[in-house]
């Protein structure tokens, strides 16, 4: 006689999901869908600044990490390995558009030496006595005025924690143009949050 | 960088930073924990002598604090049932799930399934009636010692003898 057992999905940790879609089993991958969709899908939106975009490269990434769930070995947690799954998914995009458009004017500024070099130096803090959610919502309307190569450096590093030398790896470019573009980067945010540059 | 080469930092009348961009970076390598400690020993002193420096220094690790705030919480703009047919579908369309669990078959189940196959199919020879298979008069290193008998008659019946053991089996299939 066959025995059936029920498995409670809902209250198995992302570890005991993760072995058993890796058995095949769908509706462990489908709980941990529900559980991180929300930060696959921002980390593309971060990246992409584009709602459409970001849906798709977000569904996208959980294709693949149901394809490459065999080579999850837990070195990461099961979030941070889809992450990284969808950052690899928006940088390619991210490049794909590159090739098919001129050179911004902020790339021409970054080869010269930009003008964020030549901006005075803030002091003091300009968000100071900013509510936490204002104070977010300020960063993430600086960080969409900024260029795709800028936003990325700041994502990864700040966000992701990623270091130079990793940034550089995945953004298929030198660690000193990691780091000039993070120094333009955060000198830009600085004037953004400041309200000294206007608003493209 | 030695920080012999720094120099210090001058703006200019309308207070513009002028400090060049090797300078810089190597400013902000310090202050995100990217150089080695003798670099890190020699820019820290450098930081003490020179006040532009440190006012740099000082938006660098502001704009880093911020960030560090943490990111505007943003939800996926779709239901969890209608995100997950959707990658339902993607997983149907790029991927046959029986790949990966034939790589996932113990080392055992590898090697006996081809082994039973080919048993299963002498069987099913054996069963109907292919009798050729085992019309041994001889058997190499054993000429005497095994002998098998066709079938004289409609039963289908086998004999096998074996002389050294002593041992007679007669095969009679069912169904007949």
């Amino acid at each position: 006689m066959s025995k059936t057992t029920l498995i409670d999905y809902p209250n198995l940790l992302d570890d005991a999901l993760v072995k058993a879609a890796q058995k095949g089993d769908m509706v462990a991958f489908e709980e941990l869908v529900g559980r991180h969709r929300d930060k696959i899908y921002a980390r593309a939106f971060s990246m992409l600044r584009n709602e459409d975009d970001a849906v798709d490269l977000s569904q996208e990434a959980w294709v693949k990490g149901w394809q490459r769930l065999v080579q999850f070995h837990g070195d990461s947690s099961f979030a941070t390995w889809m992450t990284r799954i969808v950052i690899n998914l928006c940088l390619d995009q991210l490049r794909k558009q590159k090739r098919v458009r001129t050179d911004s004017i902020d790339q021409l500024e970054e080869g010269m030496g930009g003008v964020e070099r030549q901006m005075p130096i803030l002091n003091p803090n300009p968000t100071a006595g900013l509510e936490r959610s204002e104070l977010r919502q300020r960063i993430d309307k600086a960080l969409a005025q900024l260029s795709y190569e800028h936003r990325t450096v700041l994502v990864l590093h700040e966000f992701e924690d990623l270091e130079y030398k990793m940034i550089a790896k995945k953004m298929q470019c030198s660690i000193g143009t990691v780091m000039s573009r993070l120094f333009y980067a955060r000198r830009k945010m600085a004037a953004l949050l400041a309200g000294l540059k206007r608003e493209e | 960088m030695r920080a012999e080469k720094w120099r210090p930092c001058s703006q200019d009348s309308s207070g513009r930073n002028n400090m060049n961009i090797d300078q810089t970076v190597k400013l902000q390598a310090y202050l995100d924990n990217e150089v080695s400690s003798a670099e890190a020993r020699e820019t820290a002193a450098w930081l003490a002598r020179d006040p532009d420096a440190r006012q740099l220094a000082e938006e660098l690790t502001l704009v880093k604090k911020l960030m560090a705030e943490g990111e505007v919480a943003v939800k996926l703009p779709e239901s969890r049932e209608f995100h997950w047919s959707k990658i339902q579908r993607g997983i149907a369309q790029v991927e046959p799930r029986s790949e990966v669990r034939r790589s996932r078959a113990p080392w055992w189940a590898r090697i006996l399934g081809p082994v039973a196959a080919a048993a299963a199919v002498v069987l099913l020879m054996v069963a109907s009636g292919s009798f050729d298979v085992f019309r041994l008069k001889s058997v190499a290193g054993g000429a005497q010692e095994i002998e098998t008998e066709e079938p004289t008659d409609d039963s289908g019946a086998i004999t096998f003898r074996s002389h050294r053991e002593g041992m007679t089996v007669v095969w009679i299939p069912s169904g007949r």
